[in-house]
């Protein structure tokens, strides 16, 4: 990627584009500019292999010129045909409320989500969009049009940001709504209750989901880097601390890298692709990570 | 706790600054910043794990820091470490009072220098200690000599003088300057002056420092000290002792220089007393006693060995062939204390010495047969001038004063004036002898004169009755015993006094007892035991009386006895006069340090008048103007601090001049150099919350004294308290050079 293309990336720069759409629209075109051809975009119906015959097999897809040459019944397996369904998880709760740069953690996942969204739309890809704190606040249900993006920005402009996570819940909820096969992008910061997220992505991965999640996490809540005395005030909780953060950094440090590790192995468990994204990084880093998962992910099926 | 700096008020202000840490970290928690926090159970779990352990970090923090503030406010007070010299010295808002003894035996001079310069060194170096502490330092200094006097405050060299540079620069030159006194000013006096110096203040931390060479003769029996120092500590005054004396040199010194009789007359001879006391504690043997006599030296005596602790007495003769006031001046050779070995005397030499004698016998035959004892007349010269008057004389008491001697000769009973005056005359040292006779009213006397002890007789008396004869064995009728009066026949093999008889005497009640006074003493008995001769001393004077008739001629009674015509009566009557008069000469002594003081008549002197006092080898003229008053001047100077000849210089209202001479001397005792060592004098002050010090013990560098500057070892410390604070502050703190992030 040119360099120059980086730095409108960067979330500073796109920080003074008011408007989501917009916004999604130049980190998708920026991130575009680069490449020369996406592997998504093409022949959709595409042979992949050959596999012994099975009774019950549809007839129409035994290759009869093997049959010829060798007398064995192969069957031909072909790529989907159909346009991938993409659910994008979104949390709007209290915790995303907090940045310490020019955009909250709240303003980064939607703009991911946004991004990603325009970018699955201009290739025909369904997509859909679920805001949610404790409860679910917006839902956009799975479209492929190209207007269904002023609807998914609509829901996530929508949700104000206050309640805590619940994760569990949510997860489950989503798992019921969509129930069709397709890829489940969870962008938050995962804080909640961890047993209760891996639980729910692994029941999404149980339902068929390819799952992937974005963990968003501000430069500050990863090296804490405050002096002085201090006064911590819970934006999901009536939690608060007096303190001189210089003597709980360490301590505070090594409870995030336990949070994290759980976290990461949990996802590895439960072949979730996850990707911890800081809100200083540029916003492609997000749409990069998304395009390797996606070239990654036949192997999995 | 302020008295440990340097400076002070440094400690003082900075002190408080030690608090400056608690302040800022308050400032700081009131003034925290808000941060709205997503991830708050990473930080609870933080704070629950580590919340000990990080309060004791900050609180070491803390700690380190207000210990920073403390060590440079102390740092820049300059704390001073004392030893233990210090500590005698007391702290801060101390008043120190030295006690210097100058008594005469400090002159003390042995192989370790004289002792009074070493109270002198000991003195300044407690000055220039107590003045090197800081705080309120006030010093005063006490000579002995000068303690003694009834208004002591002003004769204090210093009192309360705030310490400094300018007073120890001062006391350095006036201690330089400074002589010991030849008085015998005692420790307790001293101690006792302490008492009437200004009242202390509250705070005031009070030490009387003591520096003497505690002679035995004084601290042997401490019982005044005790109550002095007693009285002192009840003060919350600390007392300690500085011993200026190692060693006891032996010393010899002169006690006495005295006319053997009270007044003597020109062209008589008459007996000098010298007597010598060897203090020290071996046998001082081949003694030369030199002699001067009006400033001219005289053959010396020889005292062949005088043991320790023994005074031996030797007599010279001498003969004043004019009237007048005589000097004598005897020196022993060079010893351990120069002082007291010589001695000063002034004797006064009449044309006459006039007797008195009161005669009441019929035809004044007695007073006949003692004028004629007396003053035997052609070529026999006595010096005395025998006066016989009537008992109306005595009714003049004021020309009793111009005789040291009375005598009552048959006395009718005196009346109670009479007596009055005769006994105010023997307690001013005047002497009395009585004879009795056949006037003599024995029961009358007893009640008026003898008063149950009371008076002036030494004993009652009953009736005259006869002392019986005693064929058989013959024995003397007088029994004498050892006394001057008969100093003349006791040595004799044919004693004349044997052959006095008595006949008629007058006795005493059965129940009275010699031995009930001390003041009483049978001087001669008769055969029957019955006291014959008895003497009495009254205050400085004495009486002595004889039970029988001074005349041996027949009476109405009969004969009393034949002693006027024995040849002992001459020489006895003239010791027994002497013997009376001593009285006087004992009473003229002249210790240095008394007042000297000298009554003229008005009508016969200018009141200006000019005192020559000795001071070395030179004499200093003092000019006097005589005080007035009714019984005419009184001339008197104090500044009798110098044994020696002291001269008045007089001048009559016809322009004629005139001379008193009078010798001081100082005290013998004062002479006696056994001194007790520190443990005997702990043993003698056992109780007494006192502090007892050897001079040389306290012989410290002076920047020893000054003590142990703290600020090096403080600056040390700060630095180290700095970097462990930099350790831990580092610890307890967000670094990023040391990044570490949540990955």
């Amino acid at each position: 990627m040119p360099e120059s293309t980086s730095k409108l990336l960067h979330p500073e720069a796109i920080h003074r584009i008011a408007r989501l759409e917009v916004r999604a629209r130049h980190v998708v075109e920026g991130f575009l500019s680069g490449m020369h051809r996406s592997p998504y975009f093409g022949n959709s119906i595409e042979f992949r292999q050959h596999r012994e015959y099975a009774p019950g097999d549809d007839l129409r897809h035994v290759d009869w010129k093997v049959w010829a040459k060798q007398d064995r019944y192969y069957v031909k397996q072909f790529e989907a045909d159909t346009n991938m369904r993409t659910t994008m998880l979104v949390d709007v709760s209290g915790s995303m409320q907090y940045g310490s740069g020019p955009m909250t953690k709240g303003d980064y996942a939607s703009t991911i989500a946004v991004s990603l969204a325009h970018l699955l739309l201009r290739q025909q890809d369904a997509v859909g969009c679920l805001a949610f704190d404790d409860a679910v606040r917006g839902k956009t249900p799975v479209r492929s049009q190209r207007n269904h993006l002023a609807a998914i920005i609509q829901s996530l402009e929508a949700a104000s940001p206050a309640n805590k996570t619940n994760m569990y819940d949510i997860l489950r909820q989503a798992a019921e709504t969509y129930p069709r096969r397709g890829m489940m992008i969870l962008i938050s910061d995962l804080l909640a209750d961890v047993e209760g997220t891996l639980k729910g992505l692994r029941m999404l991965r149980q339902r068929g989901h390819d799952v992937m999640v974005f963990h968003i996490l501000d430069d500050d809540e990863l090296d804490f880097p405050f002096n002085g005395p201090t006064r911590f005030e819970g934006l999901e909780s009536a939690d608060h601390l007096n303190c001189n953060p210089r003597a709980l950094r360490e301590g505070y440090l090594d409870a995030l890298e336990e949070f994290l590790d759980r976290v990461r192995r949990g996802c590895a468990g439960n072949t979730v692709d996850y990707a911890l994204i800081r809100t200083s990084e540029p916003l492609d880093a997000a749409l990069a990570k998304y395009l390797s998962n996606r070239l990654g992910m036949h192997h999995r099926n | 706790m302020f008295d440990l700096f340097t400076f002070p008020l440094l400690a003082k202000i900075g002190l408080p600054l030690v608090g400056l840490p608690v302040l800022i970290h308050l400032i700081n928690v009131l003034r925290h910043r808000r941060v709205k926090w997503a991830a708050m159970d990473f930080l609870l779990q933080s704070q629950k794990r580590q919340k000990r352990w990080i309060r004791l970090k900050e609180l070491l923090l803390l700690l380190l820091r207000m210990a920073a503030m403390a060590a440079v406010a102390f740092m820049l007070a300059q704390p001073v470490l004392r030893n233990q010299w210090s500590e005698l010295l007391g702290g801060s808002e101390t008043h120190h009072i030295v006690l210097l003894d100058d008594s005469y035996s400090m002159a003390d001079r042995g192989a370790e220098g004289v002792a009074f310069e070493r109270a002198k060194q000991v003195t300044l170096r407690l000055a220039r200690q107590a003045a090197a502490q800081g705080g309120a330092q006030r010093f005063t200094l006490l000579r002995y000599s000068q303690a003694g006097s009834s208004n002591a405050t002003g004769k204090h060299d210093w009192v309360q003088a705030e310490m400094g540079d300018m007073l120890i620069a001062d006391l350095e030159t006036r201690l330089a300057a400074m002589n010991v006194s030849q008085t015998a000013a005692t420790s307790a006096e001293a101690l006792e002056a302490v008492r009437s110096l200004p009242e202390r203040s509250e705070d005031e931390n009070r030490i009387v420092y003591v520096v003497s060479d505690f002679r035995a003769g004084e601290w042997n029996d401490p019982k005044n000290l005790h109550a002095a120092i007693g009285r002192l500590s009840a003060e919350k005054t600390t007392v300690r002792l500085v011993h200026c004396v190692d060693v006891s040199h032996p010393n010899l010194g002169i006690a006495r220089l005295e006319p053997e009789i009270g007044a003597s007359a020109a062209g008589v001879e008459q007996f000098i007393q010298v007597a010598v006391t060897n203090f020290g504690d071996a046998t001082a043997r081949r003694i030369a006693v030199s002699l001067e006599e009006n400033g001219h030296s005289r053959p010396g005596l020889a005292i062949e060995e005088i043991e320790p602790g023994e005074t031996v007495t030797r007599r010279f003769r001498v003969n004043f062939p004019t009237s007048g006031q005589h000097t004598l001046v005897a020196r022993l050779p060079a010893d351990a204390l120069e002082t007291d070995n010589v001695r000063y005397s002034v004797v006064d030499v009449a044309d006459e010495v006039p007797v008195l004698v009161i005669d009441g016998s019929e035809r004044n035959r007695d007073g006949f047969f003692l004028a004629s004892a007396l003053d035997p007349g052609g070529k026999v010269l006595m010096g005395l001038k025998p006066q016989i008057e009537s008992v109306s004389f005595l009714r003049k008491p004021e020309r009793l004063a111009e005789f040291s001697t009375i005598f009552l000769l048959d006395t009718p009973p005196l009346d109670d004036v009479d007596i009055a005056a005769l006994e105010a005359f023997v307690e001013q040292g005047g002497g009395i002898g009585v004879f009795v006779g056949e006037n003599t009213r024995g029961r009358t006397m007893s009640v008026s004169m003898y008063r149950n002890g009371g008076g002036m007789l030494p004993l009652p008396l009953s009736i005259s009755t006869n002392l019986l004869p005693d064929p058989v064995e013959n024995l003397p009728d007088l029994e004498v015993e050892q006394h001057p009066i008969f100093r003349s026949f006791l040595a004799m093999r044919n004693n004349p006094l044997d052959d006095v008889r008595i006949e008629r005497y007058f006795a005493v009640p059965d129940d009275w007892n010699a031995d009930e006074s001390a003041d009483v003493r049978v001087l001669a008995r008769l055969r029957n035991g019955a006291p014959l001769i008895v003497e009495k001393r009254l205050g400085n004077g004495r009486t002595v009386v004889v039970l029988t008739k001074v005349s041996p001629e027949a009476t109405s009674l009969g004969s009393w006895n034949d002693w006027a015509r024995n040849y002992s009566f001459l020489p006895t009557m003239m010791s027994l006069q002497a013997h009376l008069a001593a009285g006087r000469a004992v009473q003229q002594e002249r210790l240095v340090g008394a007042p000297l003081s000298l009554a003229l008549d008005a009508n016969r002197y200018h009141s200006q008048l000019q005192f020559a006092i000795p001071d070395g080898k030179r004499e200093r003229m003092v000019l006097l103007d005589a005080s007035k008053s009714a019984e005419g001047l009184l001339a008197e100077i104090v500044q009798t601090d110098r044994q020696g000849l002291y001269r008045a210089e007089l001048r009559t209202r016809d322009d004629d001049e005139e001379q008193r001479l009078f010798a001081y001397n100082v005290s013998p005792p004062e002479g006696d150099l056994h001194s007790l060592d520190v443990p005997q004098l702990a043993a003698r002050m056992g109780g007494l919350p006192i502090e007892i010090h050897r001079a040389a013990d306290l012989e410290y560098d002076p920047e020893e004294l000054a003590g142990f500057n703290l600020s090096q070892p403080l600056l040390f410390a700060l630095l180290a308290i700095l970097i462990v604070e930099q350790i831990l502050a580092y610890f307890c703190g967000y670094h990023p050079p040391a990044r570490r992030s949540a990955r």
